[in-house]
């Protein structure tokens, strides 16, 4: 080892060192205009700061023991402080669905949102073109009215009627494919099936039973691929009777009527340029996008013609107007102001249900925390998810342990037949990968088709009854949690000196005695620190849980929680399917909660072992 | 001494240089006239396919996700890698729409018709059209043939059947509609709308009213007696799930199956005649109808930061709203296409099936909303159907029906 070392220093680790301080540096540089572009201040100053001290105290012959621990203090700042300020700083926000972005962000949104088509406005197609200056323009050709007569409007059709009592009114077609054997019945009936060996005859009219199936020769429709090859373009050789549609240069300024003979047009009809005007070739589309984005032609209803991809434009007025001065959004047809409430949203002050989306991340104070202890809706679950969290991470931790300590005491006699085989065998379980054992469970669980009741002849609802799914987890992560144990007392008791039973037995103890007074306090001091671990790691188990049971069955009076859902997996089904879709404040909020809890109780837990440990020796 | 302090200050500096630059140059913030579109990993092939790597002069940069995690992903990418034009289920438009992610299209009218109408709806939030369907997909009820050999007209002729079949033991799962411990309302839709129920009532402009909770109406709550029924008898059963419904069906163990095209390739596979049509009536007068879903493209709010607005919106709303186009993705991708001609060019007879036993079908409400009706209403099901030990259907429904108001009030 020594000569390794020796072998390391000089020249070859000053090259390793400056190689990796060119990398580390070289990283910086890179990601530093990327972190001004986005605005990432607090990355930007752990990003400088980090690099300059790792130079710093790697380049320097003093702060030797400094060099040991700057790389791990700065992954630790990176990885774990960073993310728990960053939770912490959510908490304190209405981050959620709906209140994901900046205030200005919501305001563009709201403002690009409200742009509406009025009714009747004109279509138009549209034609990016250079003027003599270079300036585009559009070349904007009114479509003619019949087509936009036809607006979007509403979408009243039928089907987005979710009432029940509506009698049926779209044809039924459900009786063609229903229907009775091929029996003489009044009604024609049809009854399709696809199946094996038999080929198709694709004849909806006869009252026969059809049959489809492997074996089947397709019946390709070639007729229609004809309508396809021809999309939906407008076509229209010859020139109307009424004349071409009107053709204009619009501009930020206005719409300037063209003069019919200076437009050119194509075989179909499709205006194609301007004469003074120079066409602009595909290939220069994409870097005039933004131009072409910003260019708001003032149109004849009062709105703005605006591109619409590049074939066409359409006028378009807003439904809301904002106000800088007053900061508010004010409905041009209605009247009605929107102000800022407070809360991250434009709402109608006279109906605060009325809110213009989207809204805007803001600070909330502790509203998130005060929802957890308040709101009933939260509480009642949150009550039952914690208290079953500690349950299931004290029984997880007790009872792997007891089971763990045991099979290694029964599998520690010296001169044991066939130890090596069964300490393999106890550690397999430890050797699959966890999540597929869980899925495996969760199959063999099952409660009508798992293997575990067929086999058994049990009839136990392992996974849908709330109490018997509580047992199933346990039960699960004991499978999975018992060998880690069964290692860790095997190392533990193997390192008790034998010396120490014998004197207790001379002493005229008895094996219990031996084990409680003798083993068991000095595995204690060995061990714990790992039950204490063991217990933060499933406090937070979300593997277990939520790929066993998915935190079902669902519980009684929260369309969140479910019977077997611990405090993280509850936190993650907050985060992403609270009842309005993702609540990252509260999900956040819960996370502080579970954070100070695992971390008092490893606190006082690992000062009482190290307690334990100073009494010992 | 001197010489290598100036060396050890040196050394890293040049190679920090030398090495920084080497990597800004290939990232130096990829080019303007990319469009970057998201689609689910498992059909980027067919995408691409559909595609072509370039429109318009923009090249198109597909980019593979797990389809289920582009809608929340979109909510915390980071500006520089979010996508322009994400491909996406309707049902997101309600949640992407209020968080601001997506940007309003503004479709020509022409473009409108020739779309499947309620598939646009599928798109519409707040006035508003957000994305352009280019697939549907629905639910049917697969029937073996073998096993059933005249198709049940009425749910009650289905369940005698089933239950023959169970009991003489020719089959395991008498009804395969999967569940499972968390539930599956989308699944259930059709029994659960043949009993009367819905989820939102509907304003009279045709967009859904959140404050018109229908899981459990007075027509449903008159049905719901034969749920307790079909729990008792075990036709319906929540321990089955997605995989059990599946293998029970395809390995001739089940003489009915909920599923929808997904699965056409196991379906088309099977050993056996099969029929696939509509659930049968349950109660007179009631449609079985399954929920309407319809998959799209989106323009993200990033498109205009990108400065590729227009060239996105071209895309989305000219491109891949043509029948030529939906034709040419059905055709990879095996569903039906939303363009309505391209549709009626579908050729093959069980994705025709699937499309007919859709008629009449509920468009899946697509505000936010919905997230919590999909717990709720799913746990009832399952607490329902869940064998001995079930909670009353009245019982369990009415409870979903309390939670989701109670969600939504929030």
């Amino acid at each position: 080892m020594q000569a390794l070392i020796s072998r390391f220093g000089g020249t070859p680790a000053l090259i390793l060192k400056l190689l990796f301080l060119g990398l580390v540096n070289g990283l910086a540089i890179w990601a530093l205009p990327q972190l001004i572009t986005s605005s990432a201040w607090v990355m930007l100053v752990v990003l400088v700061g980090a690099t300059l001290a790792l130079d710093f105290v790697l380049l320097t012959k003093r702060f030797i023991p400094a060099k040991y621990v700057i790389i791990g203090a700065i992954l630790l700042l990176v990885f774990q402080l960073i993310p728990i300020a960053y939770t912490v700083s959510i908490a304190f926000t209405n981050y959620s669905t709906g209140h994901i972005g900046t205030k200005q962000d919501a305001i563009t949104q709201i403002e690009a949102n409200s742009l509406s088509e009025t009714d009747g406005a004109v279509s138009y197609t549209m034609l990016p073109l250079y003027s003599e200056g270079q300036e585009v323009v559009l070349a904007l050709t009114e479509v003619p009215t019949e087509d936009t007569t036809a607006t979007d409007g509403t979408a009243t059709d039928g089907s987005t009627d979710g009432s029940t009592d509506t009698a049926s009114p779209e044809p039924s077609v459900q009786t063609e494919f229903g229907g009775s054997d091929g029996t003489a019945s009044p009604e024609p009936s049809v009854q399709t099936e696809f199946g094996a060996g038999e080929v198709s005859t694709a004849s909806p009219e006869p009252s026969v039973q059809t049959e489809f199936g492997a074996g089947e020769v397709s019946t390709a429709v070639p007729s229609s691929e004809a309508s396809l090859a021809e999309d939906d373009m407008n076509v229209g050789v010859t020139e109307p009777a009424g004349g071409w549609p009107p053709t204009y240069i619009g501009t930020d300024q206005g719409l300037d009527p063209v003069d019919p003979g200076d437009v050119e047009r194509d075989a179909t009809g499709t205006v194609t340029g301007v004469v003074g005007y120079k066409t602009i070739p595909e290939e220069a589309y994409p870097s005039l996008d933004s131009q072409i984005a910003s260019i708001k032609v003032p149109g004849p209803t009062g709105g703005y013609i605006v591109a619409q991809g590049f074939g066409a434009a359409v006028e378009l007025t807003p439904v809301v107007t904002y106000d800088e001065a007053t900061d508010t959004f004010t409905n041009t047809t209605s009247g009605v102001v929107y102000t800022d409430n407070g809360k991250g949203s434009f709402t109608n002050p006279d109906n605060p249900e009325d809110e213009l989306l989207p809204g805007w991340r803001t600070g909330v104070g502790f509203t998130n925390f005060y929802r957890i202890f308040s709101d009933p809706d939260i509480t009642g679950p949150f009550a039952k998810v914690f208290v079953w969290t500690f349950v299931f991470a004290l029984l997880t931790v007790l009872l792997t342990f007891a089971i763990g300590l045991g099979l290694a005491m029964a599998l520690n006699k010296p001169g044991m037949r066939g130890q090596r085989v069964y300490r393999s065998l106890l550690i397999i379980p430890y050797a699959i990968p966890g999540f597929l054992s869980i899925l495996v469970f969760r199959g063999l669980l099952n409660d009508d088709f798992g293997a575990i009741n067929q086999m058994l002849g049990l009839n136990i609802p392992w996974l849908f009854d709330p109490n018997w799914a509580k047992v199933s987890v346990l039960l699960v992560n004991l499978w999975l949690g018992v060998p880690y144990m069964f290692l860790v007392s095997t190392g533990a008791l193997q390192a008790i000196p034998s010396e120490m039973q014998e004197a207790a037995r001379i002493d005229g103890a008895r094996s219990w005695q031996v084990f409680r007074l003798v083993n068991l306090p000095l595995l204690l001091v060995a061990l714990t620190p790992l039950l204490v671990a063991s217990f933060a790691f499933n406090f937070n188990n979300f593997n277990a849980i939520y790929l066993l049971t998915g935190g079902g069955p669902a519980m009684d009076g929260s369309s969140v929680a479910g019977a077997t859902d611990i405090l993280i997996s509850y936190t993650y089904k907050i985060a992403f399917s609270a009842g309005r879709g993702n609540d990252f404040g509260l999900a956040s909020a819960i996370s502080i909660i579970i954070f100070l809890i695992v971390g008092t109780i490893s606190g006082i837990s690992f000062a009482r072992s190290k307690a334990l440990r100073e009494d010992r020796t | 001494m001197r010489r290598s302090l100036r060396a050890i200050v040196a050394a890293p500096a040049v190679a920090a240089v030398a090495f920084g630059s080497l990597l800004a140059a290939p990232v130096a913030h990829a080019a303007d006239n990319t469009i970057t579109v998201w689609v689910d990993q498992k059909r980027i092939d067919n995408y691409r396919e559909a595609l072509g790597s370039s429109y318009a002069g923009y090249k198109i940069v597909l980019v593979p996700r797990d389809f289920g995690k582009i809608r929340d992903d979109l909510a915390t990418v980071s500006a520089d890698n979010a996508p322009d034009v994400i491909s996406g289920a309707h049902d997101w438009t309600g949640q992407l729409a209020a968080n601001g992610l997506i940007a309003k299209l503004n479709v020509p009218a022409a473009t409108i018709k020739a779309l499947a109408p309620y598939a646009v709806a599928g798109f519409r939030y707040g006035g508003g059209i957000y994305g352009i369907p280019t697939q549907i997909e629905n639910v049917a009820m697969i029937t073996n043939a073998n096993l059933v050999p005249t198709q049940p007209k009425t749910f009650a002729e289905l369940s005698t059947k089933a239950l023959a079949l169970k009991k003489a033991g020719k089959v395991t799962v008498p009804f395969a509609v999967p569940q499972g411990t968390n539930g599956d309302a989308y699944h259930m839709y059709p029994l659960f709308s043949g009993l009367g129920g819905y989820v939102f009532g509907t304003n009279p402009s045709g967009s859904v009213n959140v404050n018109n909770v229908g899981l459990y109406n007075k027509t449903f709550a008159a049905n719901a007696g034969l749920i307790d029924q079909w729990n008792k008898t075990g036709l319906i059963n929540s321990k089955v799930d997605y995989g059990i419904a599946k293998t029970a069906f395809t390995t001739g163990k089940a003489p009915f199956w909920i599923t929808g095209p997904w699965e056409l390739d196991a379906i088309k596979a099977l050993p056996f005649k099969y029929r696939v049509t509509t659930v049968p009536p349950i109660v007179n007068g009631l449609k079985t109808v399954p929920f309407l879903g319809a998959q799209g493209m989106m323009v993200t709010k990033y498109a205009a930061e990108h400065g590729v607005q227009v060239g996105a919106n071209a895309l989305v709303t000219q491109l891949m709203a043509t029948p030529s186009y939906q034709a040419k993705l059905a055709a990879a991708d095996g569903r039906t296409p939303a363009n309505l001609v391209a549709a009626k060019a579908v050729s093959d007879s069980v994705l025709k099936a699937f499309g007919a036993a859709g008629v009449g079908g509920i468009p899946m409400p697509n505000v936010p909303q919905m997230s919590s009706v999909w717990t709720s209403l799913g746990g009832a099901w399952v607490n329902s159907t869940k064998g001995a030990g079930a909670t009353p259907a009245n019982k369990a429904f009415a409870q979903a029906q309390a939670q989701v108001k109670k969600a939504i009030a929030g």
